[in-house]
């Protein structure tokens, strides 16, 4: 339905868009991901016809976007960034406006305008200034403009950006409906957002496409990468030091409490890999006389993957996580592996829809929080049994108490800074 | 094209903007017709005792000049502002008939705008019995006139997402049209007294203008820079430089090229055009004049909203 053939946008001198190519087939729902600036819009600005890119081509439904834009704007529906609306009017006459620019009229516009008011949701507002709507309705009235003339190709630029979780959730289901018989690209800052509906993603940062491939491909690459946290007393030079250790993709400095150093590897091989760089790292520190005060492994979710993307580190291609289940400490690990995000989950990650909030943004923290405020976490990967909390699990082999329980959440809770043992030391 | 229509038309009356619009212009059009006595009648109304639509027409290449622009421009400019404009731009309609749309909108509104100064004539037939020749000559010269500055003004309004700023520009290339024809003969002196000046002039003013245009269009600041540069160099020098001072006994007659180009700028001046219909002779140079600029400024307008793609 979609080909998008290698194209470059310059705005001046400025490369909004390097060499994207991707492919989106029909009842595809293709997630279109990155932050903020990071060309999501001139994509999708390009595919509409709205501008042309300056090198590459694209093909929507057969057409080509440069030599026969009309033809593709009549099967395409777009909802830009901003909800394109005429405040003057309202609903209904803005609706049946749409239609008529797209050349709907008589019953033909009448029923289309049943069909989209039912699936927006509209009818209780049809009679009200578009001004006048939350702008939740406002989104909606968006879409519905989109929908009108019955699309086959549904591109929608942050359709849920700004909306309460409970708007999210409605828009969510909506474009759910729809996959069956349309194409559909929605572009979204927050990863919980495009891995709730989309089969696919591609990821984009800078202009330049850095992943494309389903839900379960990158989280299969989640489940092969894993972190390792790191905190020493001291510890100087240990950062350059742990680079050069086998099996350690990338290492990162945290902010450590007073006079420890607090580092994040990224291991590859799984968690026999984390398993192996915990012993190497702990060798090291003892040749050097360094103390260790903590040495986690942890399983890595979409999340982290999604911000090491982004950060430009390397990640393993999708490797043998069919290593995983044989090993008893995979399955802990596999629990972080966010598949379909609940709602107490996406309601947690609302603060990532600010810019900043790329490098402060903690997954394993909103997992946690996310499981304390009730929720459950499924697992998408069907090679993995029913990952058990590992909590419970320390409490069926007698190692843990109640109490003991209930003090430990509280603690990964607070998230707080003093040193603590963790599992591989 | 007719949703188009429809939807700019209904912008302009669902805000009170509009109907402000219309009821400003026709209290102003009636108050200065009667206080105002631009065409040297003897004084205004109330000393001359006598009622005419001279005034009216005599006026309102000025009015319409400020008040077409406030008409249009809303028409892009708006949509440029609220993301409309994404909409209008990748909807399955060509652009040209996008603009279109808009433009037969606008010029709905000036005819109503038009249409409530009626109540002149009315009242003049009231009082005794008018030279309705003229009167409908006036009209018709008023129409488009006003179809003219509204092709600028749509243009204009395309350029910006700032509605004030597409008055403004709008408001004083009108008001240069207008005062064109006024500058002949200021330019027909200095031809005669300057002639090297008077030249650098007329060349030398359309370009900067097109550059200035460029400029806009293209946003290329340093172009526009430019321009305004090489047109206070070039305009200001050709004063430093020594002409043969004419002899007060001689006075020079102009060339046939100084000649033709007084006369072209007679043929580009919209007041020229707008007072031979308005005496009521309908002729073809004059129709062809307003249609060539609104097809001129209809069109740029297209281009400009077009090359933005490519931008």
């Amino acid at each position: 339905m979609i080909e998008v053939r290698g194209i470059t946008k310059y705005y001046g001198t400025f490369k909004a868009l390097d060499d994207v190519s991707f492919d989106v087939a029909k009842g595809e729902v293709l997630g279109f991901l990155g932050p903020n600036g990071a060309g999501k819009s001139t994509t999708m600005k390009v595919l509409t016809t709205y501008i042309s890119a300056s090198q590459g081509t694209a093909r929507v439904a057969g057409f080509d976007v440069h030599a026969q834009p009309h033809e593709v704007r009549r099967r395409i529906g777009y909802l830009p960034e901003t909800p394109p609306l005429y405040g003057d009017m309202i609903v209904e006459d803005y609706l049946a406006f749409a239609g008529r620019a797209r050349g709907l009229n008589g019953p033909t516009l009448k029923q289309r305008l049943d069909v989209v008011v039912a699936e927006t949701g509209l009818a209780r507002k049809l009679k009200s200034r578009v001004s006048e709507l939350s702008k939740g309705f406002k989104q909606r009235t968006g879409i519905a403009q989109a929908l009108i003339h019955d699309p086959e190709v549904l591109i929608l630029d942050e359709p849920t950006s700004g909306l309460d979780p409970m708007q999210i959730i409605e828009i969510r289901n909506l474009i759910d409906r729809l996959r069956k018989d349309k194409c559909i690209i929605f572009s979204t800052h927050i990863l919980q957002e495009a891995t709730a509906v989309a089969s696919r993603l591609v990821i984009v940062n800078g202009g330049r496409k850095v992943a494309d491939g389903t839900v379960d491909d990158l989280a299969r690459q989640a489940s092969d990468n894993q972190k390792v946290r790191v905190l020493a007393r001291g510890g100087d030079g240990l950062q350059d030091a742990l680079r050069t250790v086998a099996g350690v993709l990338s290492v990162d400095r945290h902010n450590p409490p007073q006079g420890y150093t607090r580092l994040e590897l990224v291991t590859s091989g799984g968690a026999l890999g984390a398993r192996a760089v915990c012993e190497k790292v702990f060798e090291l520190c003892r040749s050097r006389g360094i103390a260790l005060a903590e040495l986690a492994p942890q399983g890595m979710t979409l999340e982290d993957i999604f911000l090491q993307m982004l950060r430009g580190k390397p990640t393993t291609p999708v490797a043998d996580a069919q290593q995983l289940p044989d090993d008893p400490d995979a399955t802990a690990a596999a629990t972080r592996v966010v598949g379909k995000p609940t709602e107490a989950e996406n309601y947690s990650a609302m603060p990532a829809a600010s810019e900043t909030a790329w490098d402060v943004i903690d997954a394993g923290a909103i997992t946690e929080k996310a499981r304390s405020m009730g929720a459950k976490t499924e697992t998408d990967l069907p090679a993995l049994p029913d990952a058990p909390d590992p909590f419970a699990t320390a409490a069926a082999s007698g190692g843990m108490s109640a109490a003991d329980i209930a003090a430990a959440k509280r603690a990964m809770e607070k998230k707080d800074d003093t040193p603590k043992t963790g599992g591989g030391a | 094209m007719i949703a188009i229509f429809r939807r700019e038309l209904r912008g302009y009356f669902d805000s009170l903007m509009g109907v402000g619009i219309i009821g400003a212009f026709v209290v102003l059009m009636m108050l200065l017709s009667l206080l105002l006595d631009p065409m040297g009648q003897g004084g205004d109304w109330f000393k001359r005792g006598e009622l005419s639509m001279r005034t009216f027409f005599g006026i309102f290449p000025w009015v319409a000049a400020v008040v077409v622009p406030a008409v249009s421009m809303r028409l892009w400019a708006e949509d440029r502002r609220q993301a409309t404009f994404e909409m209008l731009m990748t909807l399955p309609i060509p652009t040209w008939q996008v603009a279109l749309g808009k433009y037969l909108a606008g010029l709905t509104f000036l005819a109503a705008m038009l249409a409530g100064t009626l109540a002149f004539p009315l009242m003049l037939a009231n009082f005794g019995q008018p030279d309705w020749g003229p009167v409908f000559g006036g009209y018709i010269a008023c129409f488009l006139l006003g179809a003219a500055f509204l092709a600028v003004g749509l243009f204009l309004s395309g350029l910006t997402e700032n509605q004030a700023l597409a008055f403004f520009a709008a408001m004083l290339i009108c008001l240069g049209l207008v005062g064109l024809g006024e500058m002949r003969g200021f330019l027909g002196e200095l031809a005669r007294s300057r002639p090297n000046a008077a030249m650098v002039h007329v060349v030398t003013v359309p370009i900067i203008g097109l550059m200035l245009l460029a400029a806009s269009v293209g946003r290329d600041k340093a172009v526009g820079a430019a321009a305004i540069a090489m047109g206070l160099l070039v305009n200001s020098a050709v004063y430093l430089w020594e002409e043969a001072p004419v002899a007060a006994d001689k006075v020079r007659v102009l060339s046939p090229q100084g000649e033709a180009v007084v006369a072209a700028m007679g043929q580009v001046s919209v007041l020229d055009h707008f007072r031979e219909i308005e005496r009521g002779v309908v002729y073809t140079n004059g129709l062809v004049f307003f249609a060539s600029l609104v097809v001129l400024f209809v069109l740029l307008n297209v281009w400009s909203l077009e090359s933005r793609r490519h931008s």
